[in-house]
């Protein structure tokens, strides 16, 4: 089994509009058959969230990868297990944000992001998140249902976590993968009401039926290309003002 | 180069999201003529602002509370979605029970959570809005401070608008916890100008998202109290 990976991000009209960068951030890596991916959604009221986001990506992607260099398995781990590892990365990567914000002269909360990542070779392994944004996983032709990581707001839609939080260890929820899967998205809050059906009960078919059978045709860095020619597409403004990122991993 | 985007992809909004907003409305004999007559031509804009918004339209979910008579507090629009909101037309005449009409809304607003969390449906923090032209004559001390609580506890916004030269601020700003200099004074009655700024500020809440800080419209065209 080979891991194919898309993934592109979109800038909102509100950021256009605003002159601001793209908060939204994606990083991943695949070995053969295991992805280490993860989407992260800058705070909007954070001056610097995009760096925040975007260096949470990398530098959570690139830890993980290590472990898999240096020979450890992190999707063969148990739940409590993968907690453990994928915390103490997590907030390895958080002590790094308080340096920066530190040498910086800002503040911890200027880079604001929020994070939900999955580390899986498609037939095992863990999504793994901490504020609000979407993970499913689609079972071998849909035969075990999905598998999905649901966002964490406050009791209203517009709060939700970060890994900048005092509590962030308490926010940090794991899910297991548990049955083999053909297909996986990481997406942004900004992406989940095209991507996903009412209710986050499923994906919204007509959207991602199209785009999967595309990307199975097309190279991933054309695939990625087109993703994000479709992420950018004018019809989202009249769905969300908001940035827009979205990961894709096909395993045929 | 990149390339098009990929072709026969869907996009539509399938997001269930509710931003509640509830008018509480002074009817008392006081707004008899021009003012009642321009509150109703207000309400009528909000109608046709938040239609004209795709999203608003979709999100804002609108009650609308009203108080005169023989001290009555009543709910002259339940619960409805922008898109299916039609302004309601209010007449003037009797008292300003002010107190019964904040417990209506607070307990409409409470009921309608509850809707949402059965539903499934993800909301953001309702809006209280208070507009009255006068004193308040119930016993409306009790219910002043379950507005405050509720402010304070973060279950909802309270906007409170004080109507002409009748309307004490000081009894307004016991319903909010920011007290009475946070409540605004219409400059005359600029009831248009208001529910402008009503409109537009929903279209940023319906859309705000997490850790956004939705930036609200100046209030400047309609109201001379300091901000």
């Amino acid at each position: 089994m080979q891991c194919r990976v898309f993934a592109a991000s979109a800038i909102g009209k509100s950021h256009i509009d605003g002159g601001l960068p793209c908060q939204d951030a994606f990083a991943f890596h695949a070995i053969d058959d295991v992805l280490i991916a993860a989407v992260c959604d800058g705070a909007g009221s954070a001056a610097l969230s995009h760096i925040g986001s975007n260096l949470l990506a990398k530098s959570l992607v690139e830890a993980v990868a290590a472990n898999y260099s240096a020979g450890e398995a992190l999707h063969l781990l148990d739940s409590d297990e993968f907690k453990s590892q994928i915390g103490k990365i997590v907030g390895d990567i958080r002590a790094k944000l308080e340096l920066l914000a530190k040498n910086e002269n800002t503040s911890l909360g200027d880079y604001s992001a929020t994070l939900v990542g999955a580390v899986t070779s498609g037939s095992g392994g863990f999504f793994f998140h901490i504020g609000d944004g979407l993970a499913i996983a689609q079972s071998v032709n849909g035969e075990a249902g999905n598998i999905m990581s649901l966002p964490e707001n406050g009791e209203y839609a517009n709060e939700t976590y970060f890994i900048t939080g005092a509590e962030w260890s308490a926010h940090l929820r794991i899910t297991p993968i548990t049955t083999p899967v053909e297909m996986l998205a990481l997406m942004s809050d900004g992406a989940m009401p095209f991507v996903m059906s009412k209710g986050n009960a499923d994906f919204y078919r007509p959207f991602i039926d199209p785009v999967a059978n595309y990307l199975k045709t097309v190279s991933e860095q054309d695939g990625s290309s087109a993703l994000g020619s479709t992420l950018a597409d004018v019809r989202t403004h009249q769905i969300t003002s908001d940035d827009k990122a979205l990961l894709i991993a096909q395993w045929q | 180069m990149s390339m098009p985007a990929i072709p026969d992809v869907a996009l539509v909004d399938n997001t269930e999201q509710r931003t509640p907003l509830v008018l509480v409305l002074d009817r008392s004999g006081s707004m008899s003529g021009p003012p009642i007559e321009q509150l109703n031509a207000g309400l009528k804009l909000l109608e046709q602002e938040l239609k004209s918004d795709a999203i608003a339209a979709k999100r804002v979910r609108i009650l609308v509370v009203q108080y005169g008579g023989y001290d009555e507090a009543e709910i002259l629009e339940d619960w409805k979605d922008a898109m299916d909101f039609v302004a309601p037309v209010l007449e003037a005449s009797g008292t300003t029970p002010t107190g019964q009409a904040i417990d209506l809304a607070l307990a409409k607003i409470e009921e309608e959570k509850q809707n949402f969390k059965t539903a499934g449906v993800a909301y953001t923090r309702p809006w209280l809005f208070l507009m009255s032209d006068g004193q308040p004559t119930d016993d409306w001390l009790p219910a002043a401070e379950h507005c405050r609580q509720a402010e304070q506890a973060n279950k909802v916004a309270v906007f409170p608008i004080a109507v002409g030269d009748g309307a004490q601020a000081d009894a307004m700003g016991q319903f909010t916890s920011k007290g009475a200099a946070s409540v605004k004074r219409l400059n005359g009655l600029k009831f248009q100008e208001l529910f402008l700024w009503l409109s537009a500020s929903m279209k940023v809440v319906s859309q705000s998202r997490p850790g956004g800080q939705a930036q609200l419209p100046a209030v400047d065209s309609w109201s001379n109290a300091p901000t």
